[in-house]
């Protein structure tokens, strides 16, 4: 019971997912299938980068740069053997000349984006807040620009196609469970707690003893190890990687989505990336036309990015924590010490505001 | 769907259908509503003439939005709704996540535009096409009609790297250019994001001597403001550029400008083949306005060459009209003689119109076809 009280909030994300996927699987559409499969593994780096971001209050826009790494790893190792060594000559040629087996090569990809993610951690996590936060922006520059220069390796801005497919709905599934475990672990342990005493005051905690530098880089790096693996999900998932994949576009539209769940919660992540990913497939099945009972309506082209963008805004004006407003699920049945913590809790901020 | 064609009655035939993954919006659009319609209207044409092989084609169209993701799902439900074959995106990057998922469920895949080999055998599938020419094929051709008709002997070359089209034009050329022996005298880069090229410039105009030609891989805006640098910075050599350059459109932002040659498929206004005229003019009378780029024809071609193979398979059958495609030497069609091989799925060497400048458009010169022959290895740009 004690468990099953202090996981609630991981339950009350992991369970409905569940239930979505099993009802998709079984109902759903090949369509809604693949468009759900997508939207777990944008979940598992959304999670990935909230385990950083939420935690420490610092937005990185970097994090696709471990997604990137993790999935140009994996396409070397397992894409396309007949063509790889006219494509990406400039490989090493154990690499070259070899194709890899697909699970030691997913977690070798992982490694190398952990390893990235460590390697630019020792050196951005040094920065204080907002430079760290922008330093993050510059090392998604230098990715870009290195991959799309490095062509006898990355194929450049090309697209690289021929990756065995693999990730299905389950799979997706299963692994978006374990990261949310694992960030609702972290978040709760010793340098969780560290963290995100950092994050809502910075000289209080120093002053506690804690230090921001390490509290950070760990942090840093365990969420680059969790974008490789959405790199890896994502590259196998689609059969092709490409660079323009890994880019702003993406990264600004899942940090959309966490200011719109709330970012400072591990349910904020889930609700923000469940909420855009289905009202966006609905909008854009709108705007290709739905037809109901031999009547055919459809919504003006861009009409998706549009509802995207007011419901961003509207979000920002009126609940800028976002719609989980920085909360975790709570267990619904608090016991009577615990229901008189929380009327006290109220009682102090009441105090404190007024 | 399934279940609907089951309850049809049994003597109507069921419908051939043909699933389009589409760039309707996003930048890709405007090199893809055009080929979208025009295949269109040879499906409309064929429903007219009676079906292919006695069935109605049906066809369905799905916005790509430009999104490399969304472009593999809209690919999958096609598949799902039990395309017999798909019309994909006419670029390599941007067509190859729904080219790869027809190659996974193993139907045909043809993309109307993509000037990219690697949409084929080698970088997608065996089941996959471009209907287009090579984009070596691009630079072969200038290479060539610049020494044959033009007498050039010496070049430059200004090469646009920030997409691999350009680049594969640039490969042609200077393969196709060595081959006729002769001399290039320079070669300079710029990228999409340089707003001023006076480095490149500079470069030009420190030639030992005035090169006969300038050859320019690029494509629009950046092309065009390239373009604009040159002739502003008083350099009036002959320029002749890619099939990403043609299209009367941008030339008003570059008055008076002369000596510039384009590779193309059609010309809208003038051009000397009666077939493609009649094609533009039933374009004109489906869709209430003139093409406004040469690649429409290209979406034509692309229902008219697999209804062509599928006519000979007598079948929709992937394997068996893959064989017949595969065996295509000059089959004819509106954009001209076509030919594949079970190596080569994309154009190498179909006769191309050149088109010149002149009182700010683009005027048919003569249709050219090219003699040097890439090979894979050039088509792939292995040696890069």
């Amino acid at each position: 019971m004690l468990i099953l009280k202090r996981m609630f909030p991981v339950i009350a994300l992991v369970v409905p997912l569940i239930i979505v996927v099993f009802v998709i699987d079984q109902f759903g559409t090949g369509n809604m299938q693949r468009v759900s499969t997508e939207a777990l593994v944008r979940l598992v780096f959304a999670v990935g980068l909230y385990m950083f971001v939420g935690n420490s209050g610092i937005l990185s826009f970097g994090h696709m740069t471990f997604c990137a790494v993790a999935a140009y790893a994996s396409a070397w190792q397992t894409c396309c053997s007949m063509m790889k060594p006219t494509i990406m000559s400039g490989l090493p040629a154990f690499v070259r000349d070899n194709t890899f087996p697909l699970i030691p090569s997913a977690l070798t990809s992982v490694g190398l984006a952990g390893a990235v993610a460590l390697v630019s951690g020792l050196v951005l996590m040094r920065l204080s807040f907002f430079s760290a936060s922008i330093s993050t922006l510059a090392l998604l520059v230098i990715m870009n620009v290195v991959f799309a220069n490095w062509t006898t390796v990355t194929m450049g801005n090309s697209t690289i196609v021929g990756l065995p497919v693999y990730v299905t709905i389950w799979g997706a599934l299963a692994a978006t469970v374990v990261v949310i475990v694992l960030a609702y672990l972290f978040q709760n342990s010793r340098w969780g707690l560290m963290l995100r005493a950092t994050r809502e005051e910075e000289v209080a905690a120093q002053a506690s003893g804690v230090s921001l530098y390490w509290s950070r880089f760990i942090a840093f790096t365990l969420s680059g190890f969790v974008a490789g693996l959405a790199g890896v999900l994502f590259a196998h998932f689609m059969g092709t990687v490409s660079l323009s994949n890994f880019f702003l576009n993406h990264t600004f539209i899942i940090v959309a989505m966490l200011v719109i769940g709330g970012m400072h919660s591990l349910a904020g992540v889930v609700v923000g990336v469940a909420l855009i990913s289905a009202v966006t497939e609905v909008l854009r099945q709108a705007e290709a036309g739905y037809s109901i009972g031999g009547l055919s309506f459809a919504v003006p082209p861009g009409t998706q990015e549009l509802v995207l963008a007011v419901t961003m805004l509207l979000i920002l004006i009126f609940r800028k924590d976002g719609i989980m407003g920085g909360k975790e699920f709570r267990w619904p049945w608090p016991a009577r010490s615990d229901r008189l913590a929380i009327e006290e809790r109220k009682v102090a901020s009441v105090q404190r505001s007024s | 769907m399934a279940l609907a064609s089951s309850v049809a009655p049994a003597q109507e035939a069921e419908p051939i259908k043909i699933g389009f993954a589409t760039a309707l919006s996003g930048w890709l659009a405007a090199y893809d509503q055009e080929p979208h319609q025009a295949a269109i209207l040879k499906i409309e044409e064929i429903n007219k003439a009676g079906g292919l092989l006695g069935r109605k084609i049906e066809y369905q169209v799905t916005d790509t939005k430009t999104d490399l993701t969304l472009t593999a799902n809209v690919a999958a439900s096609l598949i799902d709704w039990g395309a017999n074959m798909l019309v994909v995106p006419p670029d390599f990057d941007y067509g190859a996540p729904a080219a790869f998922m027809a190659q996974n469920a193993n139907l045909i895949a043809i993309s109307t535009g993509a000037s990219d080999p690697k949409m084929g055998v080698q970088g997608v599938g065996s089941n996959v096409f471009s209907a287009h020419s090579a984009g070596q094929a691009a630079g072969i051709v200038m290479a060539e009609y610049a020494h044959d008709k033009m007498n050039a002997k010496t070049a430059f070359m200004l090469e646009d790297v920030s997409l691999e089209a350009h680049k594969s034009s640039c490969a042609g050329f200077v393969a196709g250019w060595e081959n006729k022996g002769g001399e290039l005298v320079g070669r300079d880069s710029f990228r999409m994001e340089d707003t001023s090229i006076a480095a490149q410039i500079t470069r030009i105009k420190g030639l030992a001597s005035e090169p006969d030609i300038i050859f320019l891989c690029s494509g629009l805006p950046q092309g065009a403001s390239a373009v604009r640098q040159v002739r502003a910075a008083g350099i009036d050599t002959p320029i002749l550029a890619e099939a990403g350059m043609s299209g009367d459109y941008w030339l008003g932002g570059v008055p008076n400008l002369k000596d510039f040659y384009v590779p193309t498929l059609m010309s809208i206004s003038d051009d000397p083949r009666p077939e493609v005229n009649k094609f533009i003019e039933a374009y004109k009378a489906r869709w209430g306005a003139l093409p406004t780029t040469e690649f429409s024809i290209l979406g034509y071609c692309t229902i008219e060459q697999w209804a062509a193979a599928v006519e000979q398979a007598q079948s929709v059958e992937t394997e068996v009209v893959l064989a017949v495609m595969n065996q295509f030497e000059d089959q004819p069609t509106t954009c001209g003689p076509t030919s594949y091989s079970d190596q080569i799925h994309i154009q190498v060497s179909r006769p191309q119109l050149i088109a010149r400048v002149e009182n700010g458009s683009f005027r048919s010169v003569e249709i050219f076809r090219n003699q040097f022959v890439p090979d894979l290895k050039l088509l792939l740009r292995s040696s890069n």
